[in-house]
């Protein structure tokens, strides 16, 4: 069964957005102001229809992420599904896992949130927007269970030597 | 060299107490800025014949000041090289290999022998002169790699003994390990009969060296030739081909102006130098082939090879993430493959896998892996699933659509601007307007289709199979047990066709860590996933 993120997710994916178009308005408003005199073969108003755009992107951006994210933490595995237009889904098994951290930045902690990285030897996967509350649950799961099969995977080697052991004794 | 290797028993090493590289290892450092100088005295040619000048009459001194500096620089330069080789050892003792520089900097680089993944000889053209080994140390380590792997240059008999030594200690810290962690419930020993048994598996080289007929998989001269036609990449030749031919042009067109002549060696230089390169890559690949020989003991597959620069490798068998077969555009059309695996611990030339199978046909392949691999399941390609037509169809309807944006763009920009400025659009010649982008279209549209006809995927009960290329073509084996995850994406459009693209995520460098899959229905997907899941 996923899991949906809490609304405060919501408010801090609008946040983002507010400041990362902020950034990118001042940016290209710098640009046009440089630009609006020279004779150019399109007017440099035109920066403003993009921004129009950025703004209307990055007002609706936020909530149809937020209705597209589930996230799932079975006993097996990690599965979550997030994007605005492309969809990507991460399915990690927790027995592949070697490392688990949680990492929260400024924004995360004004909105009492944070992200929970995990790592395989095959790269690393992100799960964001997760209540501070419940990411330190997660992890603290998480590392119990990569101790398990850590030591579990060492005992069934440690078997498998001894069961090859055996066998070339007996042919011998 | 005297004193390089200190050994407690040379009969029997148990320590190895301190030890330097060869000293032809600083020649091997410093060639380059050798080279580099002798050009710029070169260049410099007035001063340099002034210099010879004030030498032949006497004046040494006066002589070498002349060079401007230019030797005490060179001199300086040997100092640094000599001081940094002097100052560098390497210890191998207690189970873990220390490299330690006591310049300027100190810095000491311990390994433990239970991360090392590799242990690789190779000889260069001037290892062979003289009669040097490179010992290379690869770590398993994926993130710490660039700066843990290590290479140490010995004299062959120092390498071959530091080499058994290093996995000698690489076995005893694993059975400890093994034996500290699980105790067998049967009481079963592993007492020094049981090592010695086991050691007996580090002693593959001093085999080699002893029988002929060492390895069971050997090449013959016809073989080796073949594999170095179908393995020869058409796009690099062609490439290396025409810069050939634009120099040849650029030499003649620069004859007979004889003021350009210094004003083109520039550009006449680069373009030698980018022909060179391309053409010494092909014909590097071709001598790494020669004398490609491999076998299979115990728990590795050995691999040896080269003309000029000698390679030996051991691939793990238990560290092998996938096996690839890789065809290029003449393979395909000879249908030949090589063999490679993907493991972590190569080198430079491997990060896209070790090559364990020169190019064979599949018949060659299936009776060579059964050698090397016997627990690999060839994959049959009668059982390799294509991409539905609709992933086709819409990948071609998005190539069209983009080209239109960007060929309307472009010329709307180009008319605009003329208007603009000229007062008048400008007349475009019509078949520029619709020729050019019409037949950028069409090689995409044949790309496509090339690609299309190539990629697909198989599901077997022990290995997910992948399949892609557009002129040359791969077939990626993955074991389910040596993916670590997989990520699915969908856009906009596959959303409303059912389609899904995949990376599946596997501990290997970064250039293959990633293996990307092609569009199949969402369906198809889930019996991957389901797969997957049973290995966890």
């Amino acid at each position: 069964m996923y899991e949906k993120l809490n609304s405060k997710a919501r408010g801090l994916m609008l946040l983002s957005e507010v400041i990362l178009s902020a950034i990118l308005t001042a940016v290209l408003l710098v640009i046009w102001f440089f630009i609006k005199d020279v004779n150019l073969p399109v007017s440099a108003n035109w920066i403003f229809v993009v921004l129009a755009v950025v703004w209307i992107v990055s007002m609706i951006s936020p909530f149809v992420r937020y209705e597209r994210y589930r996230y799932r933490f079975t006993e097996e595995e990690i599965d979550v599904k997030e994007g605005f237009l492309v969809v990507q889904r991460n399915v990690v098994p927790i027995e592949r896992l070697h490392k688990v951290s949680m990492v929260s930045g400024p924004l995360d902690r004004l909105f009492g949130l944070s992200k929970v990285v995990v790592t395989t030897a095959g790269g690393d996967v992100t799960i964001r927007f997760l209540e501070t509350a419940l990411a330190e649950k997660i992890v603290d799961r998480l590392k119990v269970r990569i101790n398990s099969y850590a030591i579990a995977s060492r005992r069934c080697e440690a078997q498998a030597v001894s069961e090859e052991m055996k066998a070339d004794e007996i042919s011998e | 060299m005297q004193n390089n290797v200190n050994l407690k028993d040379s009969q029997s090493p148990t320590e190895i107490v301190r030890m330097r590289n060869h000293f032809t290892y600083i020649f091997e450092q410093m060639w380059g800025i050798i080279a580099v100088i002798l050009a710029m005295l070169l260049g410099n040619a007035e001063s340099f014949e002034l210099a010879a000048k004030l030498i032949s009459q006497g004046n040494i001194l006066e002589g070498l000041l002349a060079l401007g500096g230019t030797f005490l620089v060179l001199l300086l330069i040997c100092l640094w090289f000599v001081n940094r080789w002097y100052k560098t050892s390497i210890t191998v003792k207690d189970g873990t290999v220390t490299i330690e520089r006591r310049t300027l900097n100190h810095y000491v680089n311990a390994i433990a022998v239970q991360n090392i993944s590799n242990i690789n000889l190779e000889q260069n053209l001037f290892e062979i002169l003289m009669g040097t080994y490179k010992l290379k140390l690869d770590t398993n380590s994926l993130s710490t790699a660039s700066t843990t792997d290590v290479k140490i240059v010995l004299k062959k008999k120092d390498a071959y003994m530091v080499k058994n030594l290093i996995m000698k200690m690489m076995k005893e810290a694993e059975q400890e390990g093994e034996q500290e962690d699980y105790r067998e419930p049967d009481g079963v020993s592993r007492d020094d009969s049981l090592l010695a048994e086991n050691t007996k598996a580090f002693d593959v080289d001093m085999m080699e060296e002893q029988e002929e007929d060492f390895y069971d998989v050997t090449y013959s001269i016809k073989e080796i030739l073949i594999n170095c036609l179908v393995d020869t990449s058409i796009t690099l030749v062609l490439f290396a081909l025409a810069f050939f031919v634009s120099t040849i042009i650029t030499a003649v067109a620069t004859i007979g102006t004889a003021g350009s002549i210094l004003a083109s060696l520039g550009g006449f230089l680069i373009q030698v130098v980018v022909a060179g390169s391309m053409i010494a890559a092909i014909i590097k690949q071709w001598l790494n082939d020669f004398r490609f020989r491999a076998k299979r003991y115990k728990d590795k597959i050995y691999v040896s090879c080269g003309l000029i620069k000698r390679r030996k490798y051991a691939v793990p068998v238990d560290k092998i993430n996938a096996v690839c077969f890789q065809a290029t555009f003449l393979g395909r059309l000879s249908k030949r493959a090589y063999v490679k695996v993907i493991n972590v611990g190569g080198e430079d030339e491997d990060v896209d896998g070790m090559k364990i199978l020169l190019a064979g046909t599949q018949e060659e392949l299936k009776q060579r892996l059964a050698i090397l691999l016997p627990e690999f399941t060839f994959p049959e390609k009668a059982n390799i699933q294509k991409q539905p037509k609709r992933a086709l169809v819409r990948q071609i309807v998005l190539s069209a659509i983009y080209q239109m944006i960007f060929w309307g763009a472009l010329f709307a920009g180009f008319a605009l601007a003329a208007y603009k400025f000229d007062g008048g659009l400008p007349s475009i010649p019509v078949p520029l307007i619709v020729g050019v982008p019409l037949a950028l279209f069409v090689l995409q549209l044949v790309g496509k289709l090339l690609a299309y006809k190539v990629t697909g995927f198989a599901v077997s009960e022990e290995y997910l199979v992948i399949s892609r290329g557009m002129f040359a073509a791969s077939t990626t084996a993955i074991p389910y047990k040596k993916i670590q995850y997989l990520q699915y994406m969908q856009g906009p459009i596959e959303r409303r066709l059912g389609l899904q693209r995949a990376n599946v995520f596997i501990l290997a460098s970064a250039f293959s860590q990633m293996q990307a899959m092609g569009e199949f229905s969402v369906e198809d997907y889930d019996r991957i996933t389901e797969h997957f899941r049973k290995t966890y």
